[in-house]
């Protein structure tokens, strides 16, 4: 029982104090006093491991520039080699070998990036993370674990993100398309069908060995994005940025028919479902802006209205849902 | 243990009269992602009303904001008051008190032409709507407002607006810690006694204020040092002067305040209120690496020292707690 379910529970049986406090222990809903110090050493641990990396990676950006190229190549490399030979001495799935192997995926990203900065190669941005998530995906698959996933799900992301919101006219990716004049709100069916993709794959690995991989959370992370990546499309095209590429707009609405329609046949999780009214409560601000008749004043007070009205709507139908379903949360 | 079967154990114990009713089943709560959802749109909307009310009624002097202020946040009120159990009207009741409060923080801020002022009647007013607005969530807003604004009150108080963008104002180590510590200090207090004498407002109707308000509270110390001062990091050019500043040992001791909150939250067997903890910590360390004031290299000799002491505090504790348990 959570701690408003106890409050609820208290309030309906009148319940005095040495009742409550009897009620708490009864619940388990205190930490024993070993459990608390427990858990204020495993805290403290961790803030005070972070905190030794944190000052380790301030002082190397403080002296980055009294460094020379052979030294900071040394100490990324350094730290790379380190972690690999952590791992191997530790291999997954024990902790130190997945946390080694994460943080020898994050250096992999700091050597790419060192390496742009020294040599100025040209190469855009969205490049480096692209490379990062190609060549770092060996350390994701050995660690095992789902943390690590997500991190390489955010990589892949934010390099598809620059990959769309900056369109380079120039980068090896980039000339592969150059002869399509592709425009953005069909650029972006790209990231969300990547994103698209990689949730199924997080559904079809439920039932199987490989479930560890592809927690719900993991799943939820990468819908976001997908949906994401479909809300900046098809707004676009309803703000007229996009003027008759009515692709953009048909194609996420298509596409979140059937998460809408997966969802609703699943009947486990609602989330997706609170996704998608988020998305559609954007396109329908962007849609009152961009054809609705008003003077200023009447614009505001229709988009509040607006507002108002379709998140209180859109509230009921997920709470319904999740009575009707039965899942909740757990929440303070 | 289920709600059944902790009433059958108290009604064993004598605390629950063998015949009384049982408590029906209540609605699941609401998933953290539906509020994001409501809380996101009644804010957008809130502040679309309050552009909307300063269009259409073109308020010029302090007398107009007050009374617009005050309808709308009335309005609010009387909304939930309406509607306290269902949900239908709440999201524009939130929206209306919300514009609400703006529009009277505004009409302080006018008329007294100072944004320290301003903070510290948003404070006031933030702390008094915990009691007054019969809505959870209402409440748990106002308590983390209540808070961001009394640091901000604090804040502009001692130093002024120019210390929040000229990095050329100096503010010596003492004066920063003590105003710190005058900040937080009295929130971590009241989380812990509010944890302390859970069982006693529990067991009556203060339940449902010293609740939302002990969340909005956590939720305070775990990011309030970053809410307070968000731009501060988002240094796009480099100052020709930057004078030492020790508020930029803030976000290191906002750091601290969201370890306490975390155990806190612990405390309450709240896995969100953790989660937020530990991501408001790790904010406030990204925070304090972008923030002028203070050396880079004398930062990361800080950080390591703290690293060092939070290890062998660690250490120590597990020590004792190993021992505590073969004894």
């Amino acid at each position: 029982m959570n701690r408003k379910a106890l409050d609820d529970f208290a309030t309906h049986y009148g319940l005095s104090a040495e009742g409550v406090e009897q009620a708490l222990e009864l619940a388990r809903a205190r930490p024993s006093t070993p459990a608390l110090i427990g858990f204020c050493v495993r805290l403290l641990h961790l803030a005070g491991v972070l905190s030794l990396a944190a000052g380790v990676v301030f002082w190397v950006a403080a002296n980055w520039a009294v460094i020379g190229v052979f030294g900071r190549f040394a100490l990324v490399q350094a730290v790379l080699a380190a972690s690999v030979g952590f791992a191997l001495w530790r291999p997954p799935p024990h902790p130190v070998g997945r946390y080694a192997l994460l943080l020898a995926f994050i250096v992999t990203g700091a050597l790419f990036a060192l390496y742009g900065q020294t040599y100025q190669t040209g190469a855009d941005v969205h490049e480096l993370f692209l490379n990062w998530a190609l060549l770092g995906l060996a350390f994701v698959v050995a660690t095992q674990w789902s943390v690590s996933w997500a991190a390489w799900t955010l990589v892949l992301n934010v390099a598809l993100f620059l990959f769309c919101a900056a369109r380079p006219a120039a980068g090896l990716f980039w000339r592969l398309l150059a002869g399509w004049e592709v425009s953005l709100s069909h650029l972006l069916l790209l990231p969300l069908a990547v994103n698209l993709l990689l949730w199924l794959a997080t559904i079809g690995l439920e039932r199987s060995g490989l479930a560890h991989l592809a927690p719900a959370w993991l799943g939820r992370f990468v819908l976001a994005w997908a949906v994401f990546y479909g809300t900046w499309s098809a707004t676009l095209v309803v703000v007229g940025a996009a003027e008759g590429e009515i692709g953009g707009l048909l194609v996420p609405l298509a596409v979140f028919a059937g998460i809408a329609w997966h969802t609703l046949g699943r009947r486990t999780d609602v989330f997706p479902l609170a996704l998608l009214v988020a998305s559609l409560i954007v396109l329908g601000t962007a849609l009152i802006i961009e054809v609705g008749a008003f003077d200023e004043i009447g614009m505001f007070f229709v988009i509040s209205a607006w507002l108002v009205v379709s998140s209180t709507l859109s509230g009921r139908y997920l709470m319904h849902l999740v009575r009707s379903w039965g899942r909740t949360e757990v929440e303070a | 243990m289920k709600p059944d079967e902790l009433a059958e154990a108290l009604v064993q114990r004598g605390f629950i009269l063998s015949d009384a009713e049982p408590r029906p089943p209540g609605p699941p709560d609401r998933p953290w992602y539906v509020s994001l959802v409501l809380g996101a749109s009644g804010w957008l909307a809130s502040l679309s009303g309050f552009v909307f009310v300063m269009l259409l009624f073109e308020p010029d002097s302090t007398g107009d904001f007050v009374v617009g202020g005050l309808l709308l946040l009335g309005s609010g009120y009387g909304l939930y008051v309406a509607d306290r159990e269902g949900a239908f009207f709440e999201q524009l009741a939130l929206a209306l008190s919300l514009a609400g409060q703006l529009l009277l923080i505004w009409a302080v801020g006018e008329s007294t032409e100072s944004a320290a002022a301003a903070a510290g009647f948003a404070a006031l007013m933030c702390s008094a709507l915990v009691f007054a607005l019969p809505n959870h969530f209402a409440r748990t807003l106002s308590a983390l407002f209540a808070c961001i604004a009394w640091a901000l009150a604090v804040r502009l108080t001692w130093w002024g607006e120019d210390a929040l963008w000229d990095q050329r104002v100096a503010v010596p180590l003492a004066p920063a810690l003590v105003a710190w510590a005058l900040i937080w200090l009295p929130v971590a207090f009241g989380v812990h006694h509010l944890i302390g004498r859970e069982a006693r407002w529990m067991a009556t109707k203060a339940n449902r204020i010293a609740r939302p308000a002990i969340t909005g509270l956590l939720v305070a110390l775990s990011i309030g040092t970053w809410t307070s001062e968000p731009f501060a990091a988002l240094s796009f050019w480099v100052p020709t002067e930057v004078a030492t500043s020790w508020l930029s040992l803030w976000p290191l001791l906002g750091v601290a305040a969201a370890l306490f909150a975390a155990l806190s939250a612990y405390r309450l067997q709240s896995r969100a209120l953790i989660g937020v903890a530990i991501a408001g910590a790790l904010l406030h360390v990204v925070h304090f690496y972008y923030l002028l004031g203070v050396r880079l290299v004398v930062k990361s000799y800080i950080m390591l020292a703290v690293g060092v002491l939070l290890v062998l505090a660690a250490r120590h504790m597990a020590g004792r707690l190993e021992h505590e348990a073969t004894r």
